[in-house]
């Protein structure tokens, strides 16, 4: 007869707490790893720096460049990549077809690359939705995680951006504290920059409108 | 003949032509005279204006706000949301004015400034309860952290989808041009 806790198997209970525990402590060298998907963002958002042979450069390409730095910086795994393009947001790769490339929403969406951080085991965890007049650190939240823009507050993802760091310069505005990289073509928040203040403020004139949604990624991806 | 039956087709189709025109002349003058179009045109204008200033008076003054006029304020920016937004949208505005008015109040507002000019309407469409209005706008804003100022500013397409409820109407969606 097997042993039970809190009447369940013993085997279920011992799985839930190791993959409630391997949350906060990185496994192997397969774990995503912030550090170096930092790194890797640092040296690729600015103008001149993007590395597009990687995957493929929209003109929006907020996604793909914060895409690359997942997967390219941090080795967050893909999921099984397949040869033609896919729309479910369950699922997140790229791959070289031929001279092109396939891909998914959620490879070069903002939407739906925040859908598949939400709806993907280990994925990430919304800790936190902000105004865009933040001011103060973006508490709760640290370097590696992900922060998704909806500009006007009308519940659709529009822009994200990368978490590189915390207490530093944005050169460009001089505002000092939680920083992201990000690459965007639009007037807001762009074109391109390394370090920019993580809520855009400095740069987003429809800020009092603006809802940031804080998502946490687990190092298990 | 058949010199005859080519000049008829090319009649027929200039006919056709014609009266298309004529349709589209008379479409335009239908929407352009509808009082409803001038009402969510100046409506879309002054939404874009509070979502600017969150409905803060004398912002640039930045008056120090006794309790009576706080409460004042407080009460304003509810009526304020309510007048212009309807479904979800009424609730987010609601929040985010009400927040913008108690960082004011507690002096912890980052917001100095902000408006809308250079507004050009693209389309305007009214059909019987809904309509939409599409402009282009430069908006821009005034903050500040620890004394040092950011002045953005940005010129987008902006889409503003209105209801009609008890003869009045009410913004249910703003979105703009820009994803990315």
């Amino acid at each position: 007869m097997r042993t039970k806790l809190f009447g369940l198997n013993r085997t279920v209970v011992l799985t839930a707490l190791l993959v409630t525990a391997s949350w906060f402590v990185p496994t192997g060298t397969l774990a995503y790893t912030p550090s170096t998907a930092t790194t890797w963002a640092d040296n690729h958002a600015n103008p001149g720096d993007e590395n597009c042979q990687l995957s493929v450069c929209l003109n929006n390409d907020c996604a793909a460049f914060v895409s690359q730095v997942l997967w390219w910086g941090g080795k967050y795994q893909q999921t099984t990549p397949n040869t033609t393009n896919t729309h479910d947001h369950h699922f997140w790769w790229h791959k070289s077809v031929g001279i092109a490339f396939a891909y998914t929403d959620s490879w070069g969406g903002a939407a739906a690359l925040y859908d598949f951080q939400i709806l993907h085991g280990p994925g990430g965890v919304l800790i936190a939705i902000k105004p865009g007049t933040s001011t103060s650190s973006a508490s709760g939240i640290h370097e590696g995680s992900l922060f998704f823009y909806d500009w006007t507050g009308n519940g659709t993802i529009d822009h994200v951006a990368y978490h590189a760091g915390s207490g530093k310069l944005d050169p460009t505005s001089g505002w000092v504290g939680d920083v992201v990289d990000q690459h965007s073509t639009g007037t807001i928040g762009g074109p391109h920059y390394r370090h920019g203040f993580w809520s855009d403020q400095p740069y987003n004139p429809n800020a009092s409108m603006t809802k940031i949604y804080l998502v946490q990624i687990s190092p298990l991806n | 003949m058949q010199g005859a039956r080519s000049r008829s087709w090319v009649w027929g189709l200039l006919i056709g032509a014609a009266v298309l025109s004529a349709g589209a002349v008379w479409a335009v003058s239908a929407s352009a005279t509808d009082p409803n179009v001038a009402v969510v045109r100046a409506l879309a204008v002054d939404t874009l204006t509070l979502e600017h200033r969150m409905g803060l008076p004398d912002i640039a003054g930045q008056a120090v706000l006794n309790a009576a006029d706080a409460a004042r304020l407080r009460d304003s920016a509810a009526a304020t949301a309510k007048a212009h937004y309807k479904g979800p949208l009424l609730a987010t505005r609601s929040e985010q004015i009400l927040a913008a008015v108690n960082d004011r109040i507690n002096g912890t507002s980052s917001v100095i400034d902000g408006g809308a000019k250079d507004v050009s309407f693209l389309d305007t469409t009214v059909k019987d309860t809904s309509a939409t209005v599409r402009l282009k706008a430069t908006t821009w804003a005034r903050y500040s952290q620890d004394g040092v100022t950011a002045n953005p500013i940005s010129t987008d397409t902006w889409t503003f989808d209105f209801e009609k409820v008890d003869g009045q109407w009410y913004v249910v969606d703003v979105d703009t041009d820009f994803h990315g």
